[in-house]
């Protein structure tokens, strides 16, 4: 299986009033050809600052360490320019709000073609027959009038349809879609979800989703990293994630969520909250809320443990990770 | 038993105004006929996709927008009729919990001052009575009273939800309408505010009318529950009947989208095709035809109207209610 992006020990850290904050703290992952990899957690563990990170697309107060590799290729050396064949070329990015990463002044046709003219080195006339060809790809109806019509004139989930024909504009290697269905309803996100797979199937793209909806992930990925507070927590394929999860928050996680078909009377919790960035505990970033927290566990950060195809960063896991 | 609540034919029509004299060319129905009761100690859960009413549906019976049609019956007065003066009274019985815990606080007051304004407006009890009221209801919302003299941009959003569920508690009100409580916090605060939430209702017997997106959330919290469509209710059932037998075809899709956090479970999707339609032109006849699997030719002419289909299950559905759909 080739592996088409691997991140190694990324740091991002941002420069703010209250010093220099880590929002990403050693993170490691890889994407492999035609893979689903979801990225799971909840606000500020650092899932969208990573992939901004991978497209390079920080505030000027943002800084990079560790190494981003596209292809063999460190990305985090590329020149802007170089750079810019990269962005919307090779890895396309999904965002969450289609309603304002639309331009409201061009036509939807205008901003499919845009990447389209600039990477393929098509002609206009060809540039308006893929970027059709796209928009009934991504199943619009009436795909030659939308063509001509504005983002405001289309509803939420046909902006995120025609988010998704701009990502696969240039058949990109990978797609990152950060949090692409969370502002959609549930019977649009269904149709949504179902195109995604449909895309994935027919171009072999691999897709990095980045997610909350633990729902989600167990429809669309193959492979999970948990993440809490700017580090990856645990990391497995997704069968074993959902049944057998082993770091506490990820369990955790999973028991907060009432399901369909849950006959609890209460849910578990996880008490207190994420800690800030300037703040983070000096032993493991989730023992202040961890019900199973030993004394070790207040004192030093624990590894990243490779547990026989499951990693997780865990001291409830040491001797096991250590006959390994 | 009597309802304590209890909407009848409740509409809000926004007027849709164009042209330099602004005259109204039409109207956006955003609550289009409803009815719904709620009983003492039940929660009522309101569910459906935005656009089809729900918000709208919890402010007109609050009557933070004036309604265009419709009673509403509380406590054997009919809200809608109320004069300003006495509405304001009223709201002492009538609570809200609102979505956005970020935008529903005042900055610029302490808690206690936000606690403390309620208590005064209704004018319940002496200051020293109101003192002891607000740090009785800090705790019982799972707060401290060192909590009290912070600002709302000292807490998390689930504490601020905290303070807002506080806020609609400290004046012991007989029926409390959460727009959206849990939706703009994280899941782990989200399962801790939905537990003080049981709590509370068992420990204040209170009566909740529950508006939210979230299937498995009102599931998890709601006695009885309302679909709504397109600024209709298409299905009232309790909880058991509702997700054991859906029968509304609408409530059978919404169901079947919601993703399952069980990777090897296959499942019948029910994919529905388009969007939903502008409340402004609602589509002739059953107002979910054009989305729906099933239609037939009745359901593009006449519309359905709510009817029980037996155990109290309430369907607007021309195939359920004939026996061609089951």
């Amino acid at each position: 299986m080739t592996t088409i992006l691997e991140v190694e020990q990324l740091k991002t850290r941002f420069r703010t009033d209250n010093g220099v904050v880590s929002v990403v703290d050693g993170v490691d992952f890889s994407i492999h050809a035609g893979e689903t990899l979801g990225i799971v957690g909840e606000s500020g563990c650092g899932k969208s600052v990573t992939s901004l990170s991978i497209m390079r697309l920080l505030p000027p107060n943002g800084k990079i360490e560790g190494e981003i590799r596209f292809n063999g290729k460190n990305i985090l050396d590329l020149t802007e320019k170089e750079m810019q064949s990269v962005r919307g070329n090779e890895i396309a990015m999904i965002f969450q709000e289609p309603m304002t990463s639309l331009n409201p002044l061009h036509t939807v046709g205008r901003q499919i073609e845009e990447a389209i003219i600039l990477h393929m080195k098509l002609d206009k006339a060809e540039a308006k027959k893929r970027a059709i060809s796209l928009l009934k790809a991504v199943g619009m109806p009436r795909a030659e009038e939308i063509y001509e019509e504005f983002p405001h004139q289309l509803s939420g989930g046909m902006r995120q349809r025609v988010m998704i024909a701009m990502a696969m504009g240039c058949n990109p290697k990978l797609i990152i879609a950060d949090e692409p269905t969370t502002a959609l309803d549930v019977t649009i996100q269904a149709q949504i979800l179902d195109l995604m797979r449909e895309v994935k199937e027919k171009t072999g793209t691999s897709i990095m989703l980045i997610t909350h909806d633990l729902g989600v992930v167990a429809e669309m990925c193959d492979r999970v990293i948990v993440m809490y507070a700017g580090q990856v927590v645990e990391e497995t394929d997704v069968d074993t994630l959902f049944e057998n999860p082993k770091h506490p928050y990820t369990i955790g996680l999973m028991n907060s969520i009432p399901e369909l078909d849950d006959e609890r009377e209460y849910l578990d919790t996880i008490p207190g909250t994420v800690p800030l960035p300037h703040q983070m505990p000096k032993g493991c970033r989730f023992a202040p809320r961890c019900s199973q927290a030993m004394a070790i566990c207040h004192e030093k950060p624990p590894e990243l443990l490779q547990l026989n195809g499951h990693k997780c960063r865990c001291w409830l896991y040491a001797e096991e990770g250590e006959q390994q | 038993m009597t309802p304590l609540l209890e909407v009848k034919g409740l509409q809000q029509y926004f007027p849709i105004k164009s042209g330099f004299l602004k005259k109204t060319t039409g109207y956006v129905k955003a609550v289009d006929g409803i009815d719904l009761k709620v009983y003492p100690g039940e929660t009522l859960g309101i569910v459906g996709e935005s656009g089809c009413g729900k918000s709208t549906t919890g402010r007109t019976i609050l009557r933070l927008l004036e309604p265009t049609a419709g009673e509403v019956w509380f406590d054997g007065k009919d809200l809608a009729k109320l004069s300003k003066e006495e509405m304001r009274r009223m709201r002492k019985d009538l609570q809200m919990i609102f979505q956005d815990p970020y935008a529903s606080l005042n900055p610029r007051m302490t808690i206690k001052q936000i606690l403390m304004e309620s208590l005064m407006v209704h004018k319940i009890g002496t200051t020293a009575e109101r003192e002891r009221i607000i740090e009785e209801i800090i705790e019982v919302v799972g707060l401290r009273k060192e909590h009290l003299n912070r600002h709302p941009h000292d807490f998390s959003g689930g504490q601020r939800q905290r303070i807002g569920i506080a806020r609609a508690l400290v004046v012991k009100p007989k029926l409390i309408i959460a727009d959206e409580p849990v939706s703009a916090l994280d899941v782990s605060i989200q399962s801790q505010v939905l537990n003080l939430l049981k709590d509370l209702k068992k420990e204040f017997n209170l009566t909740l009318m529950f508006i939210s997106h979230d299937l498995s959330v009102v599931k998890h919290l709601c006695d009885r529950i309302a679909v709504m469509y397109l600024g209709r209710v298409v299905e009232i059932a309790d909880k058991r009947t509702l997700f054991e037998n859906p029968s509304h075809p609408y409530t059978r899709a919404l169901l079947s989208a919601v993703p399952v956090a069980k990777p090897r479970q296959k499942r019948e999707r029910i994919l529905l095709q388009g969007d939903l339609p502008s409340p402004a032109n609602p589509p002739s006849g059953c107002t979910f035809h054009p989305r729906c699997p099933y239609a037939t030719e009745i359901c593009k002419t006449k519309a359905p109207s709510l009817s029980d289909i037996g155990a109290g299950q309430l369907v607007s559905c021309h195939l359920v209610q004939s026996g061609q759909l089951k």
